[in-house]
């Protein structure tokens, strides 16, 4: 990651930040739901990946002030989040994991309803509401019940509530969930144009792909903690010094594997049911070209490397810290 | 990025919340639990019209006025407010109230307001109707006493509605075991300690709207017939100011546990 950001000190936000936590934790009886969070995140797309129960919606509660942190601090554009303090939310447009459960109103009421809350009223708030409908491809049903929605349709009239103040920090908590694959575009094109803005975007998920197709910038939770951060290839350096496994066919594989063992170039190793060889190495560039020379003398006829993608990125972090 | 102002954004919150709270219990069915309990005087002076053994006046200032008192507001209050908040906080569609620039007091304050207009009607279907049921069914009072009468009590149950309704908004906002709360503390502390002699009595709604009764409706609350009666009523002012003020206190302590409670 040639352009990424020095690394801050986490004491102190800083100039610039557009969330700061500091040792964010957050209980529910005798669950941990968040545990020592320190982060400082800036403008631009931000993905927050973790499987479910990770933490990512206690994280989005904590940061819209729906819950009060049992140890640590949060503030948002400088401004810490304290109960009873409302007013850094014109600047915040978040939408909950949650179903949108405003079942009976129309969807254009609930967003003027909403946009109320944000100083409109009457056609005004009608008018904001309809905008917002319009750029995420609702307008054409401003007048259903939510309750008559498919899930995906709801999904949308929360990101659009959440979009209604043309807000500097969007919080999306899994927006894609339900959602076909046009309307995904079309949210994950909204999510990039508003970083594009500079505003900042947290998109939180636990499906890799969504995120990666918007932002290299990633925060990884699990079980409450934060498993890593920065940039997509500052975490696949890390990876880089993880294990990562291999599978090989071929005519003579015992050999393969005799001479890769000598060389001290794995970590584990073992043979597949249908045959093929397995291999775990924290030297992978290193055997790689090892297994180019072995491959070119014939002795294999395939390698597989798994956990290429981002998806077995996460896979090996979460892996390491279960 | 919003430009409004929070003094806009309250005013603008209290008005879409007043109206929603309105759409939510108003309208449609879900105004008919309310209805079946402002129903049941009518049932009564169904029964004593048919019977006709009182006269319908007394029976009204005796025995409709305690029990639309007793019974009628508490429920009446619980049907619409709890309901409300419950439907919002329970699957954390609150949440989408909260995170905006007014305060959390406001779309509290907007609800409340709601409720109480959602209530205004039922109550006053409550007074009336049993009172023209037994006005028809043959009586020697004037209308001028009959109109007093009932127009006395309907403020009485307005502002027993508006008294309660803070109760359960309190309720409603600070425990996800509001309905409990509400009828230990609407009928228990309410009706039971309201009824009973003893030092409670004095920090019970019910006696002030008893005694607002006593004075609106001309009716004595020394004989209700359902509980011991209280030697020393209350006056007009009095009354009000404490169910005013007690209303007061419990919207702000709403507003204080709405800062407070977790939204789930």
């Amino acid at each position: 990651m040639s352009d990424a950001p020095p690394p801050v000190p986490r004491s102190t936000p800083s100039a610039g930040s557009v969330i700061h936590c500091e040792g964010l934790s957050r209980w529910y009886g005798e669950v941990q739901g968040l545990s020592g969070l320190d982060l400082d995140v800036q403008a631009g797309v931000v993905g927050l990946l973790g499987p479910n129960g990770s933490g990512k919606s206690t994280f989005m509660r904590l940061l819209t002030g729906l819950i009060r942190p049992s140890r640590g601090s949060v503030s948002l554009f400088g401004q810490a989040i304290r109960p009873g303090r409302q007013e850094v939310f014109s600047r915040v447009g978040h939408s909950p994991g949650d179903d949108v459960h405003f079942e009976t109103e129309r969807a254009v009421d609930f967003l003027a309803l909403i946009a109320s809350l944000g100083g409109d009223h009457g056609a005004a708030a009608v008018k904001r509401a309809d905008r917002s409908l319009d750029e995420v491809g609702m307008l054409d049903a401003r007048d259903k019940r939510l309750n008559s929605m498919s899930k995906g349709m709801r999904q949308r009239v929360k990101v659009a509530q959440a979009l209604l103040f043309d807000p500097d920090l969007l919080l999306l908590d899994e927006p894609l969930n339900g959602m076909d694959p046009v309307s995904r575009r079309h949210t994950l094109d909204l999510v990039r144009s508003y970083g594009a803005q500079g505003r900042t975007v947290v998109l939180a998920s636990h499906v890799l792909h969504e995120v990666e197709a918007v932002t290299d910038h990633l925060v990884l939770l699990h079980h409450g903690r934060l498993l890593a951060e920065g940039r997509l290839d500052e975490i696949r350096e890390l990876v880089d010094r993880k294990p990562r496994r291999l599978v090989l066919n071929g005519p003579d594989l015992p050999a393969v594997a005799a001479q890769v063992l000598a060389e001290g170039l794995v970590t584990g190793l073992s043979f597949e049911a249908d045959g093929k060889l397995a291999l775990e190495t924290r030297e992978l560039r290193q055997l790689l070209d090892r297994l180019a020379e072995v491959g070119a003398a014939g002795e294999l006829s395939s390698l597989d490397v798994e956990d290429e993608n981002l998806e077995a990125v996460f896979d090996l972090l979460v892996g390491e810290t279960a | 990025m919003s430009t409004a102002t929070p003094a806009s954004a309250t005013a603008s919150a209290v008005r879409a919340l007043r109206d929603y709270a309105i759409r939510r219990r108003l309208v449609g069915l879900r105004i008919l639990p309310s209805l079946a309990v402002a129903a049941l005087p009518c049932l009564v002076a169904v029964v004593a019209a048919m019977v006709g053994r009182e006269d319908p006046f007394e029976l009204y200032g005796e025995f409709i006025v305690p029990l639309t008192i007793y019974f009628v507001v508490p429920f009446v209050a619980m049907f619409s407010v709890l309901p409300l908040l419950g439907e919002l906080y329970d699957n954390g569609a609150i949440g989408y109230l909260y995170i905006r620039p007014a305060p959390r007091w406001a779309p509290l304050l907007g609800i409340y307001l709601g409720a109480i207009i959602a209530m205004i009607p039922v109550l006053i279907f409550a007074a009336l109707a049993p009172g023209l049921i037994l006005l028809l069914s043959g009586t020697e009072d004037s209308i001028g006493d009959w109109a007093t009468r009932m127009a006395g009590l309907s403020g009485v149950l307005i502002l027993g509605g508006i008294a309660y309704g803070a109760v359960c908004m309190f309720f409603g906002v600070w425990s996800r075991r509001a309905i409990i709360w509400s009828v230990f503390m609407l009928i228990g502390w309410g009706v039971i300690f309201g009824g009973l002699p003893g030092s409670m009595r004095n920090t019970s709604p019910h006696r002030y709207l008893l005694g607002l009764a006593k004075e609106w409706c001309g009716v004595s609350n020394t004989w209700t017939g359902m509980f011991v009666p209280d030697p020393s009523p209350p006056g007009v002012l009095t009354s009000i100011l404490v169910l005013t003020g007690g209303s007061i206190v419990f919207f702000l302590l709403a507003a204080r546990a709405a800062k407070r409670r977790d939204v789930l």
